[in-house]
């Protein structure tokens, strides 16, 4: 419970942060960091509490950008079970790894929300260019958040809780 | 039931009610505001503070190099502002019978009379819909559906949430957002609708009409939600089928076959670069 105290609390600071930036400085908005935090803490945490961090993450992005409430939350779900899932298939270790798997989840996760807008035939679907795009800054700012000193948080929370939930590798 | 069978129905019930959520919001005008309200109390103290740190250290930085090209800067002001004075003098005759002919025309119904500004305390996080969000909400009389335009009186867009300290506003740029609008040499009347990206679409505006490249747009006032008058943009395109690049003022004979026109509009307000704007308050119902 503590620790999914703390991811909300993570999420909404995350969110926070950047929607301010974002108004700061608009290109940041490319950089997708809730994405980011929801890829970070995935391949360190069970299935279940990754699921329910993506699906939180996505609400909270849902809430603070004005648009569909339940879009983000459903495409960072199914993101949140993939990386997971592959977390514990292959061995992802490294800055290099992780940019990689998660600058992919971004993609598929903009092709997600692009598939529910065009099924719900709702406006605002994006170019490939633009998908592309987001998705390599997202892998190079995790490349970046990943050598640096943001790092030491996620990994210091994840420790925190691992002795709360199951452990993903013995 | 095993972990795995627990953990796949964990993501089915998270999915499905995801997208019941979604398909509850499919053709209605307003999405879940009481959830989205939530999370925006929660996090708008943060916010506060956020775009106040920042914007601090900003200012100080910029006032810091600001200051190697004060004395250019500072003459160029010195002569743009006596010529606006000139200008301030030149208008208030023009303002006084504005005013005195609106009150003839008894055509201040529709206009707000109360204003509150606002500051931009973030942008939307997914990057995909167009929109901002305030720091004024309705503890300060800011409603559903109010307008904003920028200090200098072009129209950014209409308030689609509220919380009590904030407010979500949708830009006209949006692909959702829709405003009445009237070009005001041709007075010919349409549809301004966003394109999601930089410029606007005014749509059933009439092959027969008369469309000059450059022509100012406003509110019409018809959609009920904008007061009338206000400045939205200019004409950049206008042509018949597919938007012409760099056409210029546009005759159309009446043989056309296409019924509507393709005006291209470029808004007045920047909106990448919004940082204060003016909430116009609606006039209660009567």
């Amino acid at each position: 419970m503590k620790a999914i105290l703390q991811i909300v609390v993570l999420m909404l600071v995350v969110g926070t942060v950047q929607t301010t930036l974002t108004q700061m400085m608009p290109a940041i908005g490319l950089v997708d960091g809730l994405m980011l935090a929801t890829g970070l803490l995935a391949l360190r945490h069970t299935f279940t509490t990754s699921v329910l961090t993506g699906a939180l993450a996505g609400f909270v992005q849902d809430s603070l950008s004005g648009g569909i409430v339940g879009l983000h939350a459903f495409s960072k779900t199914i993101v949140a079970a993939l990386i997971t899932t592959l977390g514990n298939i292959i061995v992802v270790r490294g800055q290099l790894a992780e940019a990689i798997v998660i600058g992919t989840a971004a993609v598929i996760e903009s092709m997600i929300v692009m598939g529910l807008l065009g099924f719900f035939a709702w406006p605002g679907v994006e170019g490939l260019g633009t998908i592309a795009a987001r998705g390599g800054a997202t892998a190079v700012i995790c490349g970046v958040i990943t050598t640096g000193a943001p790092r030491l948080v996620v990994v210091w929370h994840s420790r925190r809780s691992r002795s709360l939930l199951l452990p993903r590798k013995r | 039931m095993t972990l795995t069978a627990r953990s796949a129905a964990l993501v089915v019930c998270l999915l499905a009610f995801f997208f019941l959520l979604m398909s509850y919001q499919v053709n209605r005008t307003r999405t879940l505001a009481t959830a989205r309200s939530a999370v925006t109390g929660l996090v708008s103290p943060f916010q506060r503070i956020s775009t106040s740190v920042i914007g601090g250290a900003r200012s100080a930085w910029s006032r810091y190099v600001g200051l190697l090209g004060s004395a250019d800067e500072f003459e160029r002001l010195r002569q743009e502002n006596a010529q606006l004075l000139r200008q301030l003098a030149s208008t208030a005759s023009a303002r006084h019978e504005n005013k005195r002919l609106r009150a003839m025309l008894r055509a201040t119904k529709n206009t707000p009379e109360t204003w509150t500004a606002a500051r931009v305390v973030g942008r939307d996080l997914a990057h995909r819909y167009q929109s901002l969000q305030l720091d004024r909400g309705s503890a300060d009389g800011v409603g559903v559906d109010d307008a904003v335009i920028s200090p200098d009186g072009a129209l950014v867009g209409r308030v689609i949430q509220v919380s009590r300290w904030t407010c979500a506003v949708q830009l006209l740029t949006d692909a959702l957002s829709g405003v009445g609008a009237r070009l005001t040499e041709s007075r010919a009347s349409g549809l301004l609708a966003g394109a999601d990206g930089p410029l606007l679409e005014l749509r059933l505006i009439q092959t027969l009409d008369k469309v000059g490249v450059g022509e100012i747009v406003e509110t019409s006032g018809e959609d009920g939600i904008y007061p009338p008058g206000i400045a939205v943009g200019e004409v950049t395109k206008a042509g018949v089928g597919p938007a012409l690049p760099g056409t210029p003022p546009v005759t159309l004979s009446r043989d056309e076959t296409a019924l509507f026109m393709q005006i291209e509009v470029r808004p007045r307000a920047d909106m990448m670069r919004l940082e204060d704007v003016l909430v116009l308050h609606r006039k209660p119902e009567r």
